[in-house]
């Protein structure tokens, strides 16, 4: 019924050494008041300097969102007073930020929500984030370690219409900028947070009153609080009752959102161009570092993956969810590849291992399917067992147990199989020989099977039982192809 | 120019001024006020042309800034500086409550 | 070899502090050990001698590790900064001693220094006149013989303007030239560190150890090549000097006047006081005969450079002195129920009147709906009057010819004035930072020098020069001292210039 307009302001924490206008270390975590100086302190007398990677990074995030960057680039103050403001001013971008309109394209499902669609990015820009303040009963508490941290905004246009498409936005650009390997995108630690802007309208009347949402510490959040305040201001409209263009929290103890004490709406920032620090003109030099320094972006290595290796569009987003995890499968496929083997047979089985039991493995040990590169899983391994399950060298079940040896002990595949003497029966004659033997011990069942009366369903099942008798038979070594295909070849001598 | 807009500017700079101080204040304000208005007549073109860049900043390409490295030998200053604060529990810098 | 101070000195200081009250906190009569000397050899030879082993004060409003960094404020009254300027640190890299912090009007804001919150200084030359202002403290100090040199900051004049005050010659470099860091922030796109000192020689070997980029301040950044050399043999070439004509801009200034009552006295204020006007005459023809060629120069915009540096200066102060709520460091009230009350009890005790009122008009003339009217307005005058200054002295790219080596104007309309009901009132003062604050607005060089002495007190005059130009200013002045020596108070003696000191 009524038309909902969806934006946000993402800030992310910049994986720089240091802050952003000074040396001090940027960490998280840290004791407090330990990562400060003068100049991050906001003593008399001292000055900016501005730390060039974390230009560097947020034109990163430019490009990746297709934003225009301009010629000249520069920072502005914006006056406001708080205790964790060490300057009372911060500063940040305004005039000319560093990256200017641009899109990203987000497409997913959250729930039973299938979402394809283009938000526009209306800027970007560097700033330097403020301390921390935390009340203790008669005082309030201040860190001032996270101060000067370099900070990056990314404001979008109101293009997102459900909540779903505002969570699927954080999880997409999360993914993103943990690929750039510009952010940890670590929402409970505050390396990225995400304030909400939401109005609604009746159809063809463009955007209603906006209303701000702050205190969203996950993506789950932006979608629940989202929801929370559509609902709230249709109701309002359906009332007839005006909607308040204001500033609310998010409550996650009552899901709800409510308005803010402090009045932030009456705020006059009073922006004037920061004279500490002169005018950036990236040259072409500078250019090119920020290009090279890009990587594939998810998406677009998405699409790749399907279309090289043959993998299904859920299997491939899985895969690319972490570059780490990408780039582990690919350089592994490639391995497997080299040493002969087709490239989509590579790429299904080791998805599959992936997904399933190296997930499984890196749970137990406590890592993250992002932390694989570290793993003791390298690549090599992975791409050796594919070719030696292809080969017909071990059963696919081995090959699963054989991963969980290697992650325990440290060892390379092919010395595991040759150590538990894994490797699968595969000569031809050894398991006809089984094969005769186990007819015989099982006669009462051969005899059903050459009975005409049997249905095939039950010959089925009873070959399938002689063929786990001569599994047992061969200590579980020989390939159950061959098994079968001797059985069968041996069932219809019998027969005649 | 009236004392009201004096006093929303005091409150946005968080200077504390009672009735009588803004109103001593007042004539001081609306004088160099006025002064500034002369520069109404040097006013040669309208807009801004630069688009908001300060005319007084110089333009630099990226060598002029700093690498991201923690300076050498770096003086730790962060006790003493805790020490200058006017209230201080342990690591934490101190102010009454907010709420 | 240690500054090891001669008894003799000692009194000497004491006698002239006890009437002058130049300096917030010294050293004086403490034997202080030499700091390494570690400066890069890039300090010319004859630059060092005049610097090492000596003695020199610092404004309190450049910081000094461990003295205190008052600013002239109750706020700072008993705050110690933690860290040193660059400025100061080159200097004791050279040999010098920081032999105490001087006063200053409150933050830099002001001109006689009289709106310090701590106390009063007086002019050597006479203890009921003012020293001038911001920087009195230092160049009362200068002035007295008790130190040969001192560190000021000129914003619109702070410099400049007490060196006329006190007889003494006072250096504003080109923006950029020395590192800011470490001077507590006033304007910060306005200001710069200056030097108060004893002589033309003195002048120039602190600024040549001062100089240089500083990578903490990305505003600074080193002499280019084009420009003229700051040591060089040519010290006595002629030059060519632009001169203003002061009636031609209280002329010009009373045309806009019509009907503003604040105009009106912005006139009056502009107008030179006779024995100021004598004296600029004097240096004229001194200059002329010592074969400088001198032609009149006008400069259009500069009826327009005072409320255009009030506007931006302000501006930029309400900015720089928005960090000052006591929280992390400075006089906490005793008491607040809450952080807001504690940050307007802290600036309400902490900040004096003048301060307040600039911190108000700075607020305004950024709030949104006023920007475009004043803030906006006065940085295109400011481009224009850098594009004016720019036509007559070449560009600060060195890309095409001057038309002149120096503009030669007053410092300011007055001499030392005294204290009471009659003397300038706060706006007249501001007015009549004519002379001084386009040299601020458009980032150039500019040395104030004792040129006469009437009527009992020094008058100043003032060359303006190109951007990194200080040589050349240097050059005229040194001339002109060589000619006319530089005159002193009763009572004075120099001390530094018996001091003879060897490298280290």
């Amino acid at each position: 019924m009524y038309q909902t307009f969806i934006g946000l302001e993402v800030h992310i924490h910049l994986r720089t050494q240091t802050k952003v206008f000074c040396g001090c270390r940027s960490a998280f975590g840290d004791t407090p008041n330990t990562n400060i100086c003068p100049v991050c302190m906001g003593y008399p007398g001292v000055l900016p300097s501005l730390n060039i990677e974390a230009m560097r990074m947020g034109m990163m995030v430019a490009r990746a969102l297709s934003c225009h960057i301009p010629e000249k680039t520069w920072f502005e103050r914006k006056q406001y007073f708080y205790p964790d403001m060490t300057k009372n001013y911060q500063i940040s971008q305004f005039a000319s930020p560093l990256g200017q309109q641009g899109y990203v394209d987000i497409e997913g499902k959250i729930g039973s929500a299938i979402i394809s669609k283009r938000v526009r990015i209306r800027e970007c820009h560097l700033e330097e984030d403020a301390g921390k303040m935390i009340h203790a009963g008669a005082v309030s508490r201040l860190d001032y370690n996270r101060a000067g941290v370099s900070l990056l905004e990314v404001v979008t246009e109101p293009d997102m219409e459900t909540g779903e498409e505002a969570e699927l936005f954080i999880q997409q650009f999360r993914r993103m900028v943990r690929y750039l390997g510009v952010c940890d995108g670590n929402m409970e630690e505050g390396s990225l947070r995400a304030d909400a802007n939401v109005s609604i309208n009746l159809p063809g009347e463009g955007l209603g009153k906006k209303v701000e949402i702050k205190n969203l510490n996950s993506s789950r959040f932006v979608r629940l609080g989202l929801a929370y305040e559509i609902s709230r201001q249709g109701d309002l409209m359906d009332a007839g009752k005006p909607i308040i263009q204001e500033t609310r929290l998010w409550n996650e103890a009552r899901n709800e959102t409510l308005p803010m004490r402090r009045k932030e709406n009456a705020q006059d920032y009073r922006y004037f161009p920061e004279p500490d620090l002169p005018i950036f003109a990236p040259d072409a030099a500078f250019l090119q570092s920020v290009d090279s320094a890009m990587v594939e972006l998810p998406l677009p290595r998405i699409r790749r993956i399907i279309s090289a290796y043959g993998l299904g569009e859920e299997q491939a987003g899985l895969i690319c969810e972490e570059k780490s995890l990408a780039d582990y499968f690919e350089t592994a496929v490639s391995q497997a590849e080299a040493a002969g083997l087709a490239k989509n047979d590579a790429g299904i089985k080791i998805a599959n291992w992936l997904l399933q039991d190296v997930k499984r493995i890196l749970g137990k040990e406590g890592m993250d399917i992002s932390d694989i590169g570290a793993f003791r899983l390298h690549p090599a391994r992975m791409a050796s067992l594919a070719v030696m399950t292809a080969a017909g060298k071990i059963s696919g079940k081995t090959a699963k147990q054989v991963l969980d040896a290697v992650a325990a002990e440290d060892k390379d595949p092919a010395v595991i199989v040759e150590e538990r003497g894994w490797q699968l029966l595969s000569d031809p004659a050894q398991i006809a020989c089984a094969a005769r033997t186990v007819m015989q011990t099982e006669a009462a069942a051969v005899t059903e099977i050459q009975a005409s009366a049997t249905t095939d369903k039950r010959r089925s099942a009873l070959t399938a039982y002689l063929v786990g008798k001569v599994l047992a038979a061969t200590g579980g070594k020989a390939d159950p192809k061959i098994v079968n295909s001797q059985l069968e070849e041996l069932l219809r001598e019998a027969a005649k | 120019m009236e004392i009201r807009d004096l006093q929303e500017t005091a409150a946005l700079a968080h200077l504390l001024m009672s009735e009588q101080e803004l109103r001593e204040a007042f004539p001081a304000f609306e004088e160099m006020l006025s002064f500034f208005a002369v520069m109404q007549a040097a006013d040669a073109q309208s807009g801004d042309a630069d688009g908001g860049m300060a005319a007084s900043s110089r333009v630099v390409n990226a060598g002029y800034f700093r690498p991201d490295a923690a300076p050498p030998a770096r003086e730790d200053l962060s006790e003493d500086m805790l020490t200058k604060a006017g209230e201080r529990d342990e690591r934490f810098i101190t102010i009454p409550n907010v709420l | 070899m240690g500054y090891n101070p001669d008894k003799d000195f000692v009194q000497y200081a004491q006698a002239w502090e006890e009437k002058i009250q130049a300096f917030i906190e010294w050293r004086i009569g403490e034997e202080l050990l030499p700091a390494p000397v570690t400066a890069a050899g890039n300090i010319p030879e004859e630059a060092r001698t005049q610097i090492a082993g000596l003695p020199f004060a610092v404004k309190d409003n450049i910081a000094v590790r461990d003295l205190p960094l008052t600013c002239g404020s109750k706020l700072l009254e008993h705050f110690r900064s933690p860290y040193s300027a660059a400025v100061v640190r080159a200097l004791e890299a050279a040999g010098g001693f920081v032999l105490g912090k001087t006063n200053l009007d409150e933050f830099g804001m002001g001109s006689s220094t009289d709106n310090s919150a701590l106390k009063k200084t007086n002019n050597p030359w006479g203890i009921d006149r003012v020293a001038g202002g911001s920087s009195g403290g230092s160049a009362a100090a200068v002035a007295a013989g008790i130190v040969p040199y001192a560190l000021g900051t000129d914003t619109g004049g702070s410099v400049r303007q007490p060196a006329a005050f006190c007889g003494v010659v006072g250096l504003k470099p080109t923006y950029g030239a020395v590192s800011r860091l470490g001077l507590v922030a006033y304007a910060s796109s306005l200001e710069s560190a200056g030097i108060l000192a004893d002589t033309t020689e003195r002048c120039r070997a602190v600024f040549a150890c001062i100089r240089g980029r500083d990578p903490q301040d990305e505003t600074s950044h080193e002499t280019p090549e084009a420009a003229p050399a700051l040591y060089h043999a040519e010290t006595g070439r002629a030059k060519k000097i632009g001169v203003l004509s002061p009636e031609a801009i209280a002329r010009a200034l009373a045309a806009d006047a019509t009907g503003s009552e604040a105009l009106e006295i912005a006139v009056q204020a502009s107008i030179l006081e006779d024995e100021v006007r004598r004296g600029f005459e004097l240096a004229q023809e001194r200059l002329a005969g010592l074969g400088h060629t001198l032609a009149p120069v006008e400069i259009p915009s500069l009826k327009y450079g005072v409320p255009a540096y009030y506007t931006i200066a302000t501006a930029e102060a309400s900015a720089n002195l928005a960090r000052f709520d006591s929280i992390r460091y400075g006089a906490r009230p005793d008491w607040a129920k809450n952080p807001e009350e504690l940050i307007d009890k802290a600036r309400d005790a902490g900040f004096g009147a003048e301060v307040k009122l600039r911190i108000l008009l700075g607020t305004f003339v950024l709030r949104s709906g006023f920007q475009d009217r004043y803030y906006l307005r006065a940085q295109r005058i400011r481009a224009a009057l850098r594009r004016d200054f720019e036509s007559l002295l070449g560009d600060s790219g060195y890309t095409d010819t001057a038309k002149f080596d120096a503009l030669l104007m007053p410092v300011f309309p007055s001499r030392a004035f005294g204290r009471g009901p009659s003397s300038l009132s706060a706006f007249a003062q501001k007015a009549a930072d004519l002379y001084t604050c386009c040299a601020n607005l458009a980032g150039l060089p500019a040395l104030a020098f004792p040129a006469s002495v009437e009527g009992g007190l020094p008058v100043g005059v003032q060359l303006m020069g190109r951007a990194w130009a200080e040589g050349t200013l240097l050059d005229i002045a040194e001339g002109y001292e060589q000619a006319f020596p530089f005159p002193h108070p009763e009572g004075f003696q120099a001390f530094w210039r018996q001091v003879c000191t060897k490298p280290l």
